[in-house]
């Protein structure tokens, strides 16, 4: 298996999507698009949460890539699952985290990085951040 | 009919009635969330648009979340004026839940670090495995706005105010 989903839907509308794939060289690769704004959004995302570890402890790569500039909001019970998932994540993957964020969005400036600072110091110690502008091309 | 002047465009002001509390979803308010920001984001910048987006939608869901009398409705208004930017909503309301606001809003006000408060709330709720209690502190912390409450008649209102420097 080399990608594991996990899907947030309102009616038969698919509203998130949390995508975790596998990147050369040795590189996890997690991105986030849409909106997170149900309030049940951990229960939701739980089968994806546990999938996610128990894939990260089949093989587990050095590094990872979290994409968010997908990502358009998130509510604030939302919050604790993004942590869920990213505790999984850095828990599992021993080596630097590259954070793609958008550079003109106060959650993703001023909110996820103190989501990370709520995970642990270690945790912001290996995080490195590659801000995006919005419509901008991706940089690798 | 002539189309408003861009200009005359920013100054719309918007009011919202629903009731009863009950019928509500968290989903619904991100949907009115999302009205009001494609509305306002013809005519400002994404991040202001995108304020309002995040005020509307946290101080309805906290009116869901939290509301104790149900079968009443939530009014929601928003205004910007060119130095301002106003989302307030008020919903029936008993003395307890008043007072719930009320600390939330003095604990902010008195903290030195907001940050540190939201981290520190985070991480106790997650110890405790409960979750919500962050929509508040993140209007404040995220967005910048300042939060007042007023509670009269059994009307609990909760008003997000952000001073605009160039909207």
């Amino acid at each position: 298996m080399n990608e594991v989903c996990g899907r947030i839907y309102e009616g038969t509308r698919r509203v998130f999507l949390a995508q975790t794939t596998r990147s050369e060289p040795d590189t996890l690769v997690v991105s986030f698009e849409g909106m997170i704004r149900v309030d049940d959004s951990g229960k939701v995302l739980s089968g994806y949460i546990k999938e996610l570890d128990r894939f990260l402890s089949e093989k587990t790569e050095s590094n990872a890539i979290l994409d968010f500039t997908k990502l358009q909001f998130c509510n604030s019970t939302g919050f604790y699952t993004v942590m869920d998932i990213l505790e999984v994540v850095y828990r599992r993957v021993p080596g630097r985290v590259l954070i793609r964020r958008l550079v003109d969005d106060d959650w993703h400036t001023e909110t996820l990085p103190l989501l990370l600072v709520a995970l642990g110091r270690d945790v912001a110690a290996r995080t490195d951040y590659q801000d995006v502008n919005e419509g901008a091309a991706d940089v690798s | 009919m002539s189309e408003p002047s861009k200009e005359d465009r920013r100054r719309l002001a918007a009011s919202l009635s629903m009731q009863p509390v009950e019928c509500m979803t968290t989903a619904a308010a991100g949907l009115v969330a999302s009205f009001l920001n494609g509305l306002f984001r013809e005519v400002h910048s994404r991040r202001l648009a995108t304020r309002i987006y995040v005020g509307v939608s946290e101080l309805l869901t906290n009116v869901l979340q939290h509301a104790t009398v149900r079968d009443g409705e939530v009014n929601l208004n928003l205004h910007l004026q060119p130095d301002c930017l106003s989302v307030k909503v008020q919903n029936r309301a008993s003395i307890e839940e008043y007072e719930k606001v009320q600390a939330i809003v003095e604990a902010l006000a008195a903290s030195e670090s907001p940050q540190a408060l939201f981290v520190r709330t985070l991480r106790d709720r997650r110890d405790q495995h409960e979750e919500g209690g962050l929509g508040l502190i993140r209007l404040v912390v995220e967005c910048k706005f300042q939060l007042t409450i007023q509670y009269s008649d059994d009307l609990l209102t909760i008003e997000a105010k952000l001073p605009l420097v160039d909207p």
